[in-house]
Order: structure tokens, then sequence, then C-alpha cells
């Protein structure tokens, strides 16, 4: 099912109400978000952040730093992890984007959830969705992560509450309970 | 003491020059020309080409009102002048003539004579329908009133006559002349190369006297802190190895999937200049660089002398870089996000003195693209000299194969 | 985080004809803040009545009527309204599960309402000074026991039988002589007819008959939504027609615009309008700060069409603040005799004669809460009513303050809480809600956003203060401490409030400064008067963090000098388990807590810093580079000692491989989130040990983002950290959680490299200083 723009809350104003326009808007921008497909009129260089966020509604991917620093905004990108603050939309065009709405779609991911909330990980948890997808990427990559890898995994994702012991002992949990995409 | 033998060389060269050369080289006087339309579009495209708004802005200034600071080390600091039209701060007064003086010969109105920090010595190369359709597009631009700092040049360095002499030993003061064994398009990538892109003058090594050595052109240079790196066709050491595609794109866009993104001055050359240029330009420039002569420059980029970075040390880089630099370029240096982040076979990752990564990560860079604007932020301020020391050395490790070792002293010597 | 109001220093108000209530009154029609500051110590001190302690000293005080904060589906859904705001501390599960339990709710048919800004109905809500659960436990009880009896009376009397035969066990009505049985929501609606049963009639359960107060039964209320990214935060407030807004603001506080040029930002594809925001006068109090707003139709558009602003300012009279030359004012400040607070026996005297004397100054920069959601807001105006959405922790002050700035009724604003994606204190200053007020305003009442970036929120914080903390000591020919002179030097949070206010109030100096029980004769607490030029406000444990940092490491060096285990020192200094009234040693504050019910328990405060030491292993030879530092510390009503284990290796970089921490709160109602904030405290104070500093530069903050305002990430944090609850039974009063672990880790971390290196930080952060001074000398 193909997304249209009239659903998300873009309101009519976006094109009018600038008098005096520099850059043309590049018309579709075509990708895939948790298995449907979106297409946007949207700047090319307008960050998936708030593509995801602002035009398509999915606001479990959270705003950070802008920059690249926190994780907060990560997302997988072709089963990558991305910081999708900045990831310009242009350059996911066909690509297939996964979310923190649709991570839990995935073995690995609703093994990740559950050990969440199992160990109660989060504490304001607005860090979390951000730790869960760089955990997801790191678990499709290595089963059973050591410690090293789980801080090389994750040291790019800043948690302010400080729940590090209990993200790392989660993805300990979930790695347990899942061998190769399947659980145990 | 050694300041008085610069100027005794200075002087003695000058004089034999003198008695080589006529002195009454200066043109007559010629009226100033009114522009038409075609010229000031040419002219802007001219001033793109010649990278004007570089050097002749501030940060956060307004374009060309200068101001921007270089700060040339033991000689002093210079600042950029105000190249708008304005009468009192500007160049709103100077005429057709006055402005072919600067470009050309380095000199400006009351016989002021200009330091080569502003290229003359590549600009002398371009036509005077060029020089003045230049005039004409900056003309066009509205005056802006600012007065940039006044230099701080250190003695002997402030006595702006002694370059007389330079000039006379440096700076030919000749129009491009084509090669007509050569083809248009080399022709017009040399005019493009050594003129106005003025290329050489980071990229060409200078000898004592601050003038570009010829017998090492394009050898790779320090400039502003940063190494402009060698672009000889020297398969190793320079660009012979690239590709004309990887070429072209890294000019047109500052960033080749096989070496990397620019940053720092190269960067900014890609924004303010390249960028701007047609496609029959940037693959003129690709033509005439591959017939550079190929000048080896092993040290730069092979393992120095020194013992190889202790385990300990790449341990704790290796535990900075997967916090503060994987979120964008990946453990493995692939670039998560963007193309742009992407290290792999950057120069910058196998230079021996890590000059410009350790730039690049105490200050950051910033890149405009098609794709939007690719920052980096500068991580000075909150990490120490040896942690940054111990992430550089990863990186050059890692990514670039390269034994680079820095002490802390020497991050704090770059800050 | 906030946790006390304006305690305007008591020279400055006999230097002004004004009280601190009439400063804020006068500060134009601020009336309103009054109310959301609270006022008890003053009140008392004025004489209107004898004193107010705990919940009653808060605006709005406790509210215990089950209509108000519990509703029954017919299905049986419980529906309990919880009124504190949710930062991560738990509240929403911890204070909704204290009234199921007394309910006999089952948890999995609790549902959680958050309440709007609204303190006439639910009591006080400004979620602060760890109050949260100390203050409305047995208001919550009361809450879910009361409902339990009205759907009692409700069955008895369908049933006919007596009142005391009916009795309530797992969502359910019994009446055991017949079997008969009905589900909550069969009973709801005659039940909510019945009269609220009077306070003193309620029989609450014994602590042996909890099922969830406790325990570690109640799994979170928000954790399924977070985890699945459904959790809505202040910045996933959407609707259609939304518009976004970001806003350029003074750089300097104090500054305004003088002029700009929006014509290259109009030209952002989506950007709308530009809106110049008027600065209002100092002080800072809860304004917005004015600047050039950008309205579009997303937040990219706003963020890109404020890049392309062009703005000329007038800092205003604050842009000379530089941090390096403001330290050593601070300096002077603190060698300079000043307001004495507290002065037992004579210290200068023993001062002099000592046989040792140890001086340090310590040096605390600014911290910023860089909570990792910003602040936002979205606010609508309708006509004379306007309805906002916000994290914050302080809703009706939100909704008073707000009002004020649209010129409307507090009744007429309504503020609804989102969940806050961090707190630490930042979000008890609403400034920011106002903003959406009055774009949407500007906006004929079209809804906006405002969403501050992270630059927006290291730049214009309302920050902890920055101090410089004297010590002065001595000890005679025995090692034994005599003598003890603490002078601070810092901004006081009354400076966001009155530009007269110079010196820390009660709240302040009464936090791990005068309230120090320590055994030593001739105690001298003076608090020296220093100039703020930027917004100060509360940071999670508020002035503990300095003081206790500064008195922790000094009883350390006391002891180094005394040539004693710190430990055992500083469990000689408390002396033997003992009931200490706070106002015996001059404190008059108390955290605004009853002295009597809440007297410094010595032996609580030496049980947790024996426990900590115990389970670090203290005394036990450690490898070379290794070292245990310990830090103990007593602030809102609970007891704190941390052990930290650090590495340092000969190039001075630390590691933390464990820190143990004692946690004494009283009895725990939701123990894995009592441990959680301890564990979150942990890794809050090794961040401001080692990395967190907020300078200025000509008025200007010199940090932008996590690049150069540096927290602690996972490969940075201890290792392990281990919290140690002390158990308590539900006969001890309850104490604050979500402050009191913060406090005791720099100095406990800072002790520890002295003690695995001889180099003492008296500098924080610490960042570079153990690599400048090269290899470990022991």
């Amino acid at each position: 099912m193909a997304l249209r723009v009239g659903l998300f809350a873009q309101p009519p104003t976006h094109r009018a109400e600038s008098s005096v326009r520099t850059e043309e808007v590049a018309l579709g921008q075509q990708f895939s978000v948790n298995g449907k497909s979106v297409t946007l009129d949207v700047p090319p260089d307008m960050p998936l952040l708030w593509v995801l966020r602002d035009l398509a509604g999915l606001t479990g991917t959270k705003f950070g730093c802008g920059m690249g620093l926190c994780g907060a905004c990560t997302v997988h990108l072709d089963g990558q992890p991305v910081r999708s603050c900045i990831t310009p939309v242009g350059l996911v065009q066909g690509r297939s984007i996964t979310t923190i709405e649709g991570i839990g779609s995935d073995t690995i991911g609703q093994a990740l959830q559950h050990a969440w909330r199992a160990l109660a990980v989060p504490q304001c948890g607005y860090c979390q969705a951000g730790q869960i997808m760089a955990a997801a990427a790191l678990l499709r990559q290595k089963a059973q992560p050591t410690d090293t890898d789980i801080d090389t995994a994750m040291s790019g994702n800043i948690c302010r509450c400080g729940t590090y012991t209990r993200i790392r002992a989660a993805i300990k949990r979930a790695s347990s309970t899942v061998v190769d995409g399947t659980p145990l | 003491m050694r300041r008085w033998i610069w100027i005794l060389i200075v002087v003695l060269s000058g004089a034999t020059a003198v008695g080589l050369r006529s002195l009454g080289a200066a043109d007559a006087q010629q009226p100033d020309v009114v522009p038409s339309a075609d010229t000031v579009a040419r002219g802007e495209y001219l001033v793109h080409a010649a990278d004007c708004v570089s050097c002749h802005t501030a940060a956060g200034g307004q374009p060309f009102a200068g101001g921007r600071e270089f700060d040339l080390g033991r000689m002093g600091k210079l600042y950029a002048p105000n190249i708008t039209p304005d009468k009192g701060t500007g160049i709103g007064n100077w005429s057709d003539d006055d402005f072919r003086a600067a470009m050309q010969r380095g000199i400006a109105p009351g016989g002021v004579h200009l330091y080569p920090a502003f290229p003359y010595p590549s600009f002398t190369l371009l036509t005077d329908a060029d020089v003045l359709a230049i005039k004409a597009y900056l003309f066009s631009l509205p005056p802006v009133h600012a007065v940039a700092p006044a230099n701080a040049m250190r003695f002997p360095f402030n006595y702006r006559f002694l370059m007389t002499f330079w000039n006379l030993l440096f700076n030919s003061d000749k129009r491009f002349a084509p090669d007509p064994a050569q083809s248009p398009a080399w022709n017009r990538g040399k005019y493009l190369v050594e003129g106005l892109g003025h290329c050489s003058e980071c990229h060409t090594p200078r000898n004592l006297l601050q003038a570009r050595k010829g017998s090492e052109a394009y050898a790779g240079a320090l400039a502003q802190g940063w190494y402009a790196f060698n672009i000889s066709s020297d398969t190793q050491s320079g660009i012979g190895g690239w590709s004309d595609a990887d070429l072209r794109a890294y000019l047109a866009t500052g960033h080749a999937a096989a070496h990397g993104s620019a940053s720092g001055p190269m960067a900014e050359v890609v924004e303010g200049s390249l960028a701007y240029l047609i496609p029959q330009d940037l693959d003129a420039m690709v033509a005439y660089l591959r017939t550079l002569k190929p000048i080896a420059t092993p040290g730069e980029y092979t393992a120095s002398s020194a013992a190889p970075v202790a385990a300990a040390d790449l341990d704790y880089g290796a535990s900075l870089y997967v916090g503060i630099c994987a979120n964008c370029h990946r453990s493995d240096g692939s670039g998560a996000q963007t193309p742009y982040q992407s290290l792999q076979g950057a120069a910058a990752l196998h230079e021996a003195g890590a000059i410009n990564l350790t730039q690049v990560v105490l200050h950051g860079s910033r890149l405009a693209t098609s794709d939007g604007v690719v920052r980096m932020p500068g991580f000075a301020a909150a990490y120490n000299n040896d942690e940054l020391a111990a992430v550089i050395e990863y990186a050059a490790h890692q990514l670039g194969h390269a034994n680079v070792t820095l002490t802390a002293e020497e991050i704090a010597a770059r800050r | 985080m906030k946790s006390s109001g304006v305690d305007a220093d008591a020279a400055d108000r006999a230097a002004s004809p004004l009280s601190r209530r009439a400063v804020l009154k006068g500060a134009g029609a601020f009336t309103g803040l009054v109310l959301c500051l609270r006022t008890s110590g003053v009140i008392a001190a004025e004489g209107h009545g004898p004193p107010k302690y705990g919940v009653d000293a808060t605006p709005g005080g406790a509210v215990d009527d089950p209509l108000v904060f519990i509703a029954i589906d017919p299905d049986s859904t419980v529906h309990i309204t919880v009124h504190r705001s949710e930062m991560g501390q738990g509240i929403r599960t911890s204070l909704a599960m204290v009234a199921a339990d007394e309910l006999e709710a089952d948890w999995s048919h609790v549902r959680v309402v958050q309440a709007p800004g609204d303190q006439a109905r639910y009591g006080n809500q400004d979620t602060d000074g760890s109050q949260s659960m100390r203050h409305y436990y047995e208001p919550m009880r009361r809450v879910g026991a009361a409902a339990r009896s009205m759907l009692e009376a409700a069955a008895a009397a369908r049933w006919q039988v007596p009142l005391h035969e009916v009795g309530t066990r797992n969502h359910e009505i019994v009446h055991e002589r017949s079997g008969r049985k009905l589900p909550f929501g069969a009973l709801a609606r005659e039940a909510a007819r019945l009269k609220v049963p009077d306070r003193a009639t309620l029989k609450l359960k014994d602590p042996s008959e909890f099922r969830y107060i406790g325990k570690e039964s109640a799994p979170q209320a928000d954790g399924a939504d977070i985890v699945s990214g459904r959790a809505l935060y202040g910045i996933d407030t959407t609707f259609e027609g939304l518009l976004y807004a970001v806003i350029a603001r003074p750089p300097v506080l104090g500054g305004k615009v003088v002029g700009f040029d929006a014509s290259q930002a109009l030209k952002v594809p989506g950007v709308i309008r530009v809106i110049p925001l008027a600065s209002t006068p100092l002080p800072a109090l809860f304004n917005p700060l004015g600047g050039v707003a950008v309205v579009a139709t997303n937040t990219w558009a706003a963020m890109q069409g404020r890049d392309r602003l062009a703005i000329q300012w007038d800092d205003g009279p604050n842009a000379h603040y530089d941090s390096a030359q403001y330290k050593s004012e601070l300096e002077q400040a603190a060698r300079t005799p000043a307001k004495v607070v507290r002065d037992d026996g004579n210290a200068l005297t023993a001062l002099a004669s000592g046989a040792q004397r140890v001086v340090a100054e310590y040096y605390i920069p600014h911290i910023a809460h860089a909570s990792l959601e910003p602040p936002i807001a979205v606010a609508k105006v309708s006509g004379e009513k306007c309805e906002a959405w916000a994290c914050v922790q302080d809703p009706q002050g939100a909704r008073e303050n707000l009002a004020q700035h649209l010129g409307l009724k507090a009744e007429d604003v309504t503020v609804n809480v989102t969940l806050l994606g961090g707190g630490f204190g930042r979000k008890s200053m609403h400034d920011f809600v106002a903003e959406a007020g009055l774009l949407s305003k500007a906006m004929d009442g079209r809804p906006v956003k405002v969403t501050w970036t992270r630059e927006d929120d290291i730049r214009h914080d309302y920050y902890q203060t920055v101090s410089v903390e004297r010590l002065e000591g001595a000890l005679d020919s025995s090692g034994k401490p005599v003598a003890w002179l603490h002078r601070s030097a810092a901004q006081p949070i009354a400076a966001t409030f009155s530009l007269k206010a110079k010196t820390q109030g009660k709240s302040e100096y009464c936090s791990s400064a005068v309230n120090l029980p320590y055994q030593i004769p001739n105690f001298r607490v003076e608090v020296a008067p220093a100039d703020t030029h930027c917004r100060i406000g509360w940071f999670r444990s508020v002035s503990n963090v300095p003081h206790a940092f500064a008195t922790q490491s000094f009883v350390a060096e006391l002891a180094a000098a005394a040539k004693r285990d710190p430990k055992e020192f500083l469990l000689e200094l408390l002396g033997p388990p003992r009931r200490l009234d706070p106002r015996t040693i001059s404190d008059q504050w108390n955290y605004d807590e009853s002295p009597i019910v809440y007297p410094i328990d010595i032996g609580r405060y030496r049980h947790v810093i024996e426990v900590a030491a115990h389970e670090a292993g203290w005394g036990c030879t450690l490898p070379r580079g290794h070292g245990l530092g310990i830090a103990a510390s007593y602030s809102f009503m609970s007891y704190a000692a941390a052990v930290v284990e650090v590495v340092v290796d000969d190039k001075g970089r630390v590691s933390i491989p464990r820190v143990d921490l004692a946690f004494d709160c009283g009895p725990q109602v939701n123990p894995d989130r009592v441990r959680a904030q301890c564990e979150g405290a942990c890794v809050m104070g090794v961040a401001l040990a080692m990395s967190g500093e907020i300078t200025f530069t000509r008025g200007r903050v010199d940090q932008s983002n996590f690049h150069d305002y540096r927290l602690t990430r996972m490969n940075e944090a201890p290792r392990e950290i281990r919290i140690h609850l002390i158990p308590q039974g539900f006969d001890v009063p309850l104490g604050g959680v979500g402050e009191p672990g913060t406090p005791p880790i720099a100095p406990a971390l800072c002790n520890a490299i002295f003690a695995a290196t001889g180099k003492r930080i008296r500098r924080l952060p610490i960042r570079g200083q153990l690599a400048e001074a090269g290899a470990i000398s022991t």
C-alpha cells in the first residue's frame, strides 16, 4: 500500500505560503518504512528523522542532538543502524527503513523488547527506542556479543538517566533467547 | 638574527634582479569600460572559479566583506580586505587599471604592495578581459560597509616595500599563453588550475622566501595548519592512481568513493568554487592535473621511525572511537548515513603526521553537498589531549593502516 | 531538582526594604509565582500560626479524595490518576501501585491516567525535591482504601449484609459467608454516589498484606509503550494542522533583538512566518527569553529558516560574563569573611591554634541538565482559552505562567502533562511552555509546537550554579579534628527571581554544608556573596552536589593529614548512633520536613557507610593503579554512601570498574525503581565528575551539543553498579529517592583517585587533569 501525502499531517500551506522559493522541491521521495511503501513530497536534504516524525507520523524515533552524537534517532536502513537525524531523505530513495514501531515484528526485536521489560531497563525511556534499534543491529550481526562487542555497538547511544548496566544485561538476556534469529 | 639574514637575502637578490629587468613595466592608463550583463554573468562564474569568497569572508560575515584572519605564524597575521564596492571600506573607488594592477601585479592603489597571501602570482595569468569581468561582477554586488582588522605583520614583514623585490623574483607578471601543442581542454584546464583556481598556492611547497618551489610543484605542502596533499601525478604519493571519474567527482562534490571527503580548506574550495564549475571545466582540470610532473614524497605516507603505537593506546583509542566516531563513520570507516562520511581510502588517514586528521578531529569539518550540508563537530573542547591523540592514532592505524604516533603535547600544540 | 523556594538571604533582606515575597509580588504582576514557590519557612517565621511541614508546606498540599483519583469502568478496568510528572523515576507506576494495593486491585486491570496541571483539584504537583512518594504515599493509600471501602459499602447495601462481613480480594468484592462476589465494575456506579468515608475511619492494610507496595511485582506502567515506540513525550504531541517553531534566543541573558532580516529565512520551503518575541526584563523568572521565532510546516524547515536569520543583538548587562575570570572572583569571595550561617564554638581561634591546619579550595563548574528530550511544548490558543501539552515537572506553575503571558485566567488554561524524556530539574522551569502559547496567539490560534534543539538546551538552560567551596580544618596533636570552616561562594537560585539575591539561601546552605552532623567542637559555615549572570536553576540534588563534593573530599583530606583510614575517620566524625534535631546544628530548613519526624539519624548514616565499605571490600589490598574512595551524604531525608573503585593507568586515564552505593530511604515502596534511580545517580555523578562543564565567554555559553558538553557513555560508565538498599519497615518515615544518590559519587570518585595516585582533584570536571599531571606517584 502506498501512503500518499494526504494521509499525513502536512497542512496544504506547505507550498502556498512560502512566496519566494529558491530551491526546487524534489517530488516523490519513495522508500519503505516498516514494510509499507511511502512516497513523500519533501526536499531531499530533509533528514529522515523529521520526515518520519513530522510527516509520516512515526514519533517513536526520537530527536536528541541533530548531529549524530547521541543515537536517540537510530533506525535501520536496509538493516544497518543509522542516525536518522543526519540521514538526508534523498539518500534513502528506494531503500527500506525499520523504526522502533516495526522492530517488534522481528524475532530479535521481540526478544529485546521482552528483555527490556523483564529487566525494567527504561527510566524516562526517551533514548530507549534508539538503544533497542542499536542492540537489534548488534544481535543481527553477532548473536552472542561479548562485553566489548556491546561497548562497540552501544557507546554511540547516550542515556542521561544512566541505564547502561541494565541495557548491557538486557542485551545479554535477549541474546541468550535467540540464536540465528530464531528463538530458543 | 635570522630576520636580518632574510632581509639581506631579499635586498641583495632584489638588487640583482633590478639590474636584470626593466623597471618601467607599468601599463599605460586605460579608461574604465562599462560592463555588459554578459560580462557580469561571466564575472560571477570566474569569481567562483577563483574562490574569492572563501578568503574574503569572515566566519559568519557578509560575503566578500573581508575580515577573515590568516595566521601566518611567526610572520604575523593578515586580514582579508573588503572587496565589495563600498567606497569607504571596500574597492568602490578602484578603476579598471587599479583592479588589474592588484590582480596581476599585487599592487593596490597608491602603490601599496599586497602580500602574496593574496594569490596574485597565480592571478597574473588571467587575461585582462577575465580580470575586468571579475571586477564587473564584484561591482554589481551591494556595497557592504565593513572595515577589516588591521594587519599585524611582524618585523621585517611589516615593510611592504620589500615585496617590490619579491615580485621581481617571484611574480612573472605574464598572462597565460596557451600551448598549441596541447588540446584546448588541457589549456583550459591549465588556465583554471594555475590561474583562476590557484591550486599551487596551497599544494606546492614554498621556499625560505615564501615563494612556491617550481621544482616541487604540487608535491604537497602545509597551508593554514592543514596538509594540502601531493596532487602531482605520482601514483603512490600523488593522484596518479585515481581514476578520472574519482578525480572529477572529488573536485565536483568533495568526495570520491575510494578517497574519502574533502575537509578544511579543500572543503571550502569545493563549496565556494569547484561545485559551481561546469562539467567541461572540471574535465579540463582533470586533463591538466593528469599531466603534472610526478613527484614522489614517500616520507609523508610511510611509517615514521617511531616505535609502533602501544596496544594500550590503540585499545584506548578504540574505546573513544566507538563512542564519538562510529556514529557516523562506522567501526570500519565505511560511513553510516551518507557516502561523505566514508573514511575509506582517505589520504588523511595514512599521512604520517596525521595533520589533517588532527585538524578534523579537533575542529570539525563541513561540506556543502547536493544532499545538504554534511557537518562534523570538533572534539577539542571536551576531550583531553591524551584522548585525542589516542583516537587519532587508532583511526590511522585501524582505517589507514598507518603507524601514527602522537603525544599529548603535539595535540596541545595543534589546538 | 527544585527543592525549595526562594530563600532570599537575610542580609540582603535587611539591606532592602523589600521582603522576598514583596520582591516576588513586585516583579510585575507575577503574584502567581508565589503559589509555585514554597513558602512555609517564611510563613512560620512571620508568625502565621504553627509551622507546616512536608506536604502541608507545599502549595496545594495533599488531596486524598478517591473520586478525584480513581475511576472504574463497567468492565472493572480501574483508572488511577497520577498527578505527579513521570521523568524516569517511575512515579506513574509507583503511586498508582500504592493506590491499587489499598484498593486490592489487580495491576493488570489498572490504567494510569496523567492529571493535567490543577493543584486545587489534585494537590501539589510540582515534581521536584524527591518528594512525590514521601508526600503522597499516605494520601494515595487513603485514596485506594477509601475507594475500596466505598465499593464494599455499595456491595453491602446491594446484598443487604453487614458491612464488616464484606471484603475485597483481587479486584472483586466478596461476601465470604454467602460466597457471593461482584467485580468492581458492577458496583462502581453505586459506590461513586456514596459519601467518601472520613479519613479517620479508613482501615489501611497492614504492611504484611501488601501485594505491590515494597514488592518487585508490578511491571512498569509505561514499559510496553516505551519499548515499542508508542510512549508519548512532549516532543510527540501532534495533530492535524500543527505548526512547528524554533526560536533564535538572545545569546546572552538579558540581551534583546535590535534588528533582524528574515528575507532568507522566508525563502526556505515550508517556512510560514518569522515572528519577533519581546524579551522581558530581568530577573529571568520563568519568562521566555525573547528572540526571533521561525514558524514552519515541519521542524526541519523551521530549523533551516532559523539558520538563515540575520539578527543583531544587544547583549545587555551580562555580556562580560567570563568563566575564567569569574572563577577568580569566586575564589576571592571565598577567601573573604562572609555571612555566618552556623557557628559552633570558635572556629577561627581553633583554626589558629590547632596542631595541624589543612586548607583546600574546590571548584565546581556550571552544569547543564541535558535531559535527552529537550524542552518542548505545544500550545493552542482559542479565544480566551489556551490548551497546552508539555513535558513539565510543574504543570500548575506552567499553567499560571502561561496564563500570565497570554493575559488569560489560569482556570482558562489547561496544561496537559506528557511523559518527560528526562527532567533532572530543568523541566521545573517552564519558560518554553509560555513560548508556545505566545506563538500560537501570534499565529491566530493555530497550534504551535516549540522545539528546543540541543544547542538551545545547552545554551539557554537554568544552570546548576558554579561554586568555589573553601574549607579550612585543624587537627589537634592526636590527629583529631578540632575546627572546621566552610565558606561557600555560589550563585543562589534566588537570583533567577530577584536581582538583589547575592547569597545562597537556607535551602542551599542547609544542603550538605550547615547540616553536617560532625563531632567537631568548633564548626563554622559561611556563605559568600556572588553576582549572577545567567539563569540558575534546580539541578538533581541541587546544592548537595557542590557541597558534598567539597566536604567529602575535605574529610578525606583531613584523614590523610591525620594519617587515618578515611572510612574510620568519617565514622568518627559522625560519632555514635543517635538522633539529632537538625535545629541544634543551625539547620532551620530540613527540606521543609518536621525536625521531629525527620531527625538526622546518625545510626542510619553510619550504617550506609559501613555497608558500602563492607560490600566494596574496603581495606583489602588492591593492585597498583587501583583505588577505593568513600563518601557519604544525607539529603532529601535519605542516607547514601558510595565506594567507588577506580583504575588510573600510567598515562592518567581513569576507568571505573565498580561502584557500591548503600542507600537508606526508609521503606522502599517500589524497590526496583529505587535501585534504578540509584544506578542512574551513579552515572550522573560520574558524568559531572569526569566531564560535565558549562563555561561562558562574553556572556555566551561556549558549549552547544554532546561533542563539547560531554555526557558519560556506556563504555565510560562504571562497568558494575551495585546498589545496596537498607531494609526498613514502614514505621520509618519515607525518604527521597530521585536525588540523594548523586551527591556522594563525585567525591568518592576523587577520593578513589587520591587512593590510587596520591593526586588530589579539587576542580571538577576531572577531564584531563590526571593525564596532564603525568604518571601516577604511588
